[in-house]
């Protein structure tokens, strides 16, 4: 049939037949041919290997791209330009062609290549920009006519587990433990393990929000008093601290702190660090705290508190109240443990051994110190030794920059503390 | 004697004798704040060399065992205002003990005491009057270093204030130094903590109107008996400024039961406005203290009418009443916070 044709054309010259060739470009579909790379085996697929190592993306090349618009940069009305302008009708023109496009396109779908890590804010950051542990999760849901408003929910533990299952072979799982509260004293701690990610830290929010704890805070800033606690491995040492102190603790401590509302707290953990049993031991040291009273009772003497701030004035706390009077210096027995320090430990002490030796000034070791680095330490030696008095002398020096200074003489903000440090260049500022 | 020297030279100076007495005689009272009043009361020496009768010394009439009670009653002794938190900069432990009924009471003793300590009045001198005497005149030695010495004695044992302070000129003279000299020289040699040797910025006229805007009496009259001797020119200054700025604003009750309340009460007396203080004193329902008020102004102004009155039997009523009629300035106000004192007691009576 071909070579009847092909003799015919030979005879009739103003007949052309093109011989079609087909390719895979016009036969077979996008989606197919970009399956012969991206497909991956259900063995392999079971392994992990569909997503992330060694498997490329499905590009849609049709981006950047418009229909009537190629190679050539031609004009088709109805496709890509009106049919009539005005009163004419708009003629097929041929126009130069576009030298950028090529390279347009090429950005395009180089864009796509690219992984491109979403950059989240400070202020919902977690424990760190990449992790999700750490994150807030909002409010946790109303259960029945129990609304949760001034509640937040954080996440504490996120992990991904897998378990070999039988006939279905291994099964990934996402374990989330949550704790939720509310700043004034309400906490609550719950664990989910489910397939999906987004739904095991919604089920644990519910779980946390079943159940909550009430623990006391003291003059609205700090536990009762010092205590130690333990959780299989993980052993919590907290101690109370004065206001304005912070949270001096791990995060996970300071993020249950910052739910239930205690605000300044020094935290110590001992052993392992298990996010979990971090959280329990916490929680139960808290719930055992003793009253004030208690502990008056429990040695039958008054306890009397002597604080910093107020000039270690004697503020009597407690007086034993179950009926007999305190205890006199002779029935108290000589060898009886009366520090209330060892006593909230109950019994344990630090051990404090000698830490390394500090390090030596530069002085001390470095013979040439007249050049570079050591130059300027010798100039600024005075400065780093008597702080205060330099910034008295640069204050005095230079009235307008410093004005907030004079205005709060007795509060060294870190602010104006920072700008008083900073050094304009090429000043000499003479000595005062 | 041991001569410490500003520039490392020595040299031994012999002048006539110790320091001439009798009329040039130049005690200066050890009145530092930490000094017992009972100290100051044994050892009366004033400080002015002018004894004019026109300038009558306010140190002298401070002084007196009299004025010194009614200052403290009137201040009052109120522990938890006297230990309150300030600034909290002191992040210390905590510290809890457990005591016994008798180691209780001690404790509660000694917090008294401590708080007496505290509310120790800042004593009130006249101002200091320079008193340069040459001690002697040579000319052989002029210009022999391009600045001028300074002298201090420093062996044991002589209090500060005391201590012997000479100056050697340029030109050769020695003489006994400035006050300025000898507080620097003090301060270099025997430094107080807290004190600096050039005035802070805080208590120059423009500055020290931003914190008084801002009612921060107690930082201004603190750091003033830290930073100057009672009677340097500056303390009297800016201590007479925040006074007068309490006066205008009403806010006595920030000093009370703290050690500033008797300078300022003396104050006002000395210049007789006392009225605005009183008035505070009766709304307050601090009759008694109103009366030592008027105790002091007759002590202070002998010449007054209010000297004149008996303290001892009449009512204190009639007291104020007559004060109001005699001597008072603004006796509008005082009349009529007076009149709703009476009805506040009226109604107290009745009620039972």
């Amino acid at each position: 049939m071909l070579g009847a044709l092909f003799h015919y054309v030979k005879k009739c010259p103003q007949v052309m037949l093109m011989p079609v060739r087909t390719s895979i470009y016009t036969n077979v579909t996008a989606q197919d041919l970009w399956k012969t790379i991206t497909s991956v085996s259900n063995a392999g697929a079971k392994r992990g290997r569909a997503k992330r190592r060694g498997a490329t993306k499905f590009k849609d090349l049709n981006l950047g791209q418009r229909i009537g618009q190629g190679k050539s940069n031609i004009q088709w009305p109805g496709l890509n330009a009106p049919v009539i302008q005005g009163r004419e009708p708009v003629p097929i023109v041929e126009r130069p062609p576009d030298p950028m496009r090529e390279q347009r396109l090429l950005e395009v779908r180089n864009r796509l290549d690219r992984f491109r890590r979403l950059s989240i804010p400070p202020s919902e950051r977690g424990f760190t920009g990449g992790s999700p542990a750490g994150k807030s999760l909002g409010q946790p849901e109303s259960i029945n006519e129990m609304t949760f408003e001034n509640f937040d929910s954080r996440l504490i533990e996120f992990k991904t587990l897998q378990r070999t299952i039988g006939k279905i072979g291994r099964k990934k799982f996402t374990s989330a433990f949550v704790a939720v509260g509310n700043g004034q004293g309400l906490v609550g701690y719950g664990k989910a393990l489910t397939q999906d990610a987004q739904q095991s830290l919604q089920k644990a929010k519910t779980v946390a929000a079943r159940q909550l704890l009430y623990i006391p805070i003291c003059d609205g800033h700090t536990i009762f008093h010092d205590f130690y606690e333990a959780y299989y491995f993980t052993k919590v040492r907290c101690e109370k601290r004065p206001p304005g102190y912070g949270l001096r603790c791990h995060r996970i401590i300071a993020l249950l702190c910052r739910l239930i509302g205690i605000k300044d707290m020094y935290a110590k953990i001992d052993g392992a660090i298990n996010p979990q049993n971090v959280t329990k031991a916490f929680l139960r040291g808290l719930l055992k705290q003793k009253t004030y009273q208690d502990w008056a009772n429990a040695k039958q003497l008054h306890l009397v508190e002597y604080r910093p701030e107020d000039d270690y004035f004697p503020r009597l706390l407690a007086s034993p109240n179950n009926g007999q009077p305190a205890r006199t210096s002779l029935e108290i027995d000589p060898d009886e443990d009366l520090d209330f320090e060892r006593l909230c430990f109950e019994g344990r002490t630090l051990d404090k051994r000698q830490s390394a030796e500090q390090s030596e000034p530069w002085y001390a070791t470095k013979d040439k110190t007249r050049y570079g680095w050591y130059k300027y330490l010798r100039r600024r030696h005075w400065e780093t030794v008597q702080e205060n008095a330099t910034i008295e002398r640069l204050a005095r020096m230079d009235e307008n920059r410093y004005d907030s200074y004079y205005r709060y003489p007795d509060e060294y903000h870190t602010d104006v503390l920072k700008q008083l440090k900073q050094r304009v260049p090429h000043v000499w500022y003479p000595r005062v | 004697m041991h001569f410490k020297i500003e520039k490392f030279t020595f040299c031994f100076i012999t002048f006539g004798g110790p320091k001439t007495d009798k009329g040039n005689r130049m005690f200066r009272s050890l009145i530092r704040p930490s000094t017992c009043v009972r100290c100051l009361i044994s050892r009366i020496q004033y400080n002015s060399t002018s004894k004019s009768k026109s300038e009558v010394d306010p140190g002298a009439v401070f002084i007196r065992k009299d004025v010194q009670d009614l200052l403290t009653n009137i201040t009052g002794f109120d522990l938890s205002r006297i230990f309150r938190t300030r600034t909290n900069k002191n992040l210390d432990r905590i510290v809890y003990k457990y005591l016994t009924d008798k180691q209780l009471k001690e404790e509660q003793e000694k917090t008294v005491e401590r708080g007496r300590a505290k509310l120790q009045i800042p004593p009130i001198l006249t101002e200091a009057k320079e008193n340069v005497e040459i001690l002697e005149k040579d000319e052989m030695l002029s210009g022999f270093s391009p600045s001028k010495h300074l002298f201090i004695d420093i062996s044991l044992g002589i209090p500060i204030r005391d201590r012997l302070i000479i100056a050697r000129d340029v030109d050769g003279t020695l003489r006994t130094a400035t006050l300025d000299e000898k507080r620097r020289m003090r301060q270099i040699y025997f430094p107080i903590s807290g004190r600096e040797l050039v005035m802070p910025k805080m208590f120059e006229e423009e500055q020290l109107e931003k914190i008084l805007e801002r009612c921060d009496y107690q930082l201004i009259l603190d750091r003033a008996c830290v930073q100057f001797e009672p009677d340097e020119p500056e303390y009297i200054r800016v201590t007479h400024r925040t006074y007068e700025h309490i006066d205008k604003t009403n806010s006595y009750d920030v000093l009370r039961s703290t050690r500033h309340f008797g300078p300022m009460a003396f104050y006002y007396v000395w210049f007789k406005k006392v009225d605005r203080l009183m008035s505070d004193m009766l709304s307050r329902n601090l009759i008694n203290d109103a009366v030592s008020l008027l105790q002091l102004y007759a002590i202070i102004h002998p010449d007054s009418n209010v000297a004149t009155y008996e303290f001892h039997d009449t009512n204190p009523h009639r007291l104020i009443e007559a004060f109001i009629d005699d001597e008072a300035r603004i006796p509008d106000l005082l009349s009529e916070t007076f009149r709703q004192y009476i009805r506040k007691n009226q109604q107290a009576v009745k009620n039972g």
